[in-house]
């Protein structure tokens, strides 16, 4: 884990630029959560909603959705595949994103369908996952959406 | 003292005057809290509620802060969110620091023996130091003339009372004739009556909510009334709060609730007549006459003059200032009333909402 202002990454997984999202893999499957910024800037969590088992999703497409208390919006695959398992406990208690977004919150596993292409798109790495982070530390600043 | 000790959900003695709750948009704004909203606008109106370890005093069928709704106080949520709890001093000071973005300030009184000193006290806190216009959302059963008077002293420009429900008998049902109630619909009277003497004309708002069980006809009457002695009805969708004692009561209606809050806006602005309006026997709205109104034109105001907006106590522009976003639906709903101008898609979806041409008669 590295700490970058007051978020704990992890660097071992891959994360997506546009959702956010990071992704654990192991082999052809890999599980999906939201990354500390993303899960903080969006509020706390009231509900969250998952397509269903066996949905096929293309990368950048919904598998479902999520309310915040001011804040609402779709969760797009960070990668292509059939969502396999879907984390019950997070839909009991949606803000266990917000207080355990690498652990508990984590949201779906996804069996892929388009690893060797996908996966190189992600951020991976020590260096570029710290230096996107920070980039993006400060555009979300810039927007005015973190507690100073 | 640091952000996170400032912001807390415990109440631990932390309570009014030294410390307030805030709505979580506002702790937003003020950056004390992380957050966005799921449509771009700009939002700077303040709500700010007094903080007591037993809470209101009232027990109101539809509010989350009534006596009787399961849980401490301190879990409850307000408008179905939760209301961080900040110390005075510094809250004061982080509207010093972004009031450049802030429209308007509200503090809401609760009903509770302290109610009234603790307001004063935070009012003169606030009017010290903030420049922009403050409000109060008075407690009447705390209140007396004298009371009053001491608030428009200290600048507070504008008074909003939570009559809500807006006829005798089902202000009887949901505020007086409840467990812990003992409300008083003559003394609400009776203190905006006050409000209105000591603040003059349109200083004076009322809150009506929409979907507590009273008829279009009872809506409008009232509408008429209060116009007529000058003082604003706002309104309000009921959005009912999980666990209160109507927690399991429907939203009024949209194609109703947007019809009401068309005909409120041609009442206010275009002079609309009382005659122009007709209800079949149980006071559902059944046909409108505009004439002389160009109603689309209004419909499609991408003003500030759209009857869609939020009802809320103005900035220094005139412009609506508090405007509560997502204070009367969920971020997954429609909007029911708009924090800003409503867009083109937004004003499709209104008219498939509305179904005026169901109602409206040349």
């Amino acid at each position: 884990m590295e700490k970058i202002d007051k978020y704990e990454i992890n660097q071992n997984y891959y994360y997506d630029a546009d959702s956010h999202f990071w992704v654990d893999l192991n082999g052809s499957e890999a599980r999906i959560g939201m990354s500390p910024l993303v899960q903080e800037t969006s509020g706390s969590f009231v509900a969250v909603v998952f397509d269903g088992l066996d949905t096929e999703v293309k990368r950048g497409q919904s598998f479902g959705n999520i309310e915040a208390e001011k804040h609402v919006g779709p969760l797009n695959a960070p990668v292509s595949g059939v969502v396999t398992e879907i984390n019950e406990k997070v839909q009991e208690n949606p803000r266990l994103i917000n207080t355990d977004p690498y652990g508990e919150g984590w949201l779906v596993k996804l069996k892929l369908t388009n690893k060797d292409e996908e996966i190189p798109k992600l951020i991976f790495g020590d260096d570029d996952i710290v230096s996107w982070f920070k980039s993006e530390l400060k555009k979300f600043e810039d927007k005015g959406w973190i507690a100073q | 003292m640091t952000q996170v000790e400032a912001l807390s959900s415990k109440v631990e003695n932390k309570v009014s005057p030294d410390f307030v709750r805030i709505s979580a948009a506002s702790s937003m704004a003020l950056r004390m809290q992380s957050g966005r909203f799921s449509r771009d606008f700009k939002f700077g109106g303040i709500n700010i509620l007094l903080n007591y370890e037993n809470g209101c005093l009232s027990d109101c069928g539809y509010c989350g802060l009534a006596r009787t709704r399961p849980g401490d106080y301190e879990e409850k949520s307000f408008i179905r969110v939760e209301w961080p709890l900040v110390d005075t001093d510094y809250f004061v000071d982080r509207m010093v620091e972004h009031e450049d973005k802030l429209t308007r300030l509200c503090i809401s009184m609760v009903t509770h023996g302290r109610a009234h000193k603790d307001t004063y006290d935070i009012t003169k806190k606030i009017v010290e130091k903030v420049d922009t216009p403050l409000s109060l959302l008075i407690a009447p059963p705390v209140l007396n003339r004298e009371k009053l008077q001491s608030y428009f002293d200290l600048g507070v420009d504008m008074i909003g009372v939570g009559l809500d429900a807006v006829t005798e008998e089902l202000f009887y049902k949901h505020r007086t004739n409840v467990p812990n109630g003992s409300l008083k619909w003559s003394n609400y009277w009776d203190i905006i009556n006050l409000s209105r003497e000591i603040w003059g004309p349109w200083k004076v708002n009322i809150h009506t909510v929409v979907g507590l069980g009273e008829t279009d006809k009872d809506l409008i009457d009232i509408f008429y009334k209060l116009y007529g002695n000058q003082i604003f009805p706002y309104l309000f969708s009921f959005n009912p709060e999980p666990d209160s004692r109507m927690g399991d009561w429907d939203q009024p209606e949209i194609t109703r609730w947007r019809r009401i809050q068309l005909i409120k806006h041609l009442i206010e602005h275009h002079d609309l007549k009382r005659e122009n309006i007709g209800f079949d026997d149980i006071g559902r709205i059944v046909s409108l006459k505009a004439p002389n109104i160009e109603l689309d034109n209004i419909i499609e105001a991408f003003n500030e003059e759209s009857p869609f907006k939020t009802d809320g106590c103005p900035d220094v522009e005139g412009e609506v200032g508090c405007t509560r976003p997502y204070g009367s639906y969920r971020p997954t709903e429609n909007f029911r009333d708009f924090p800003f101008t409503p867009e083109q898609n937004d004003l499709v979806q209104i008219r498939e909402e509305m179904k005026l041409e169901e109602i409206l008669q040349k």
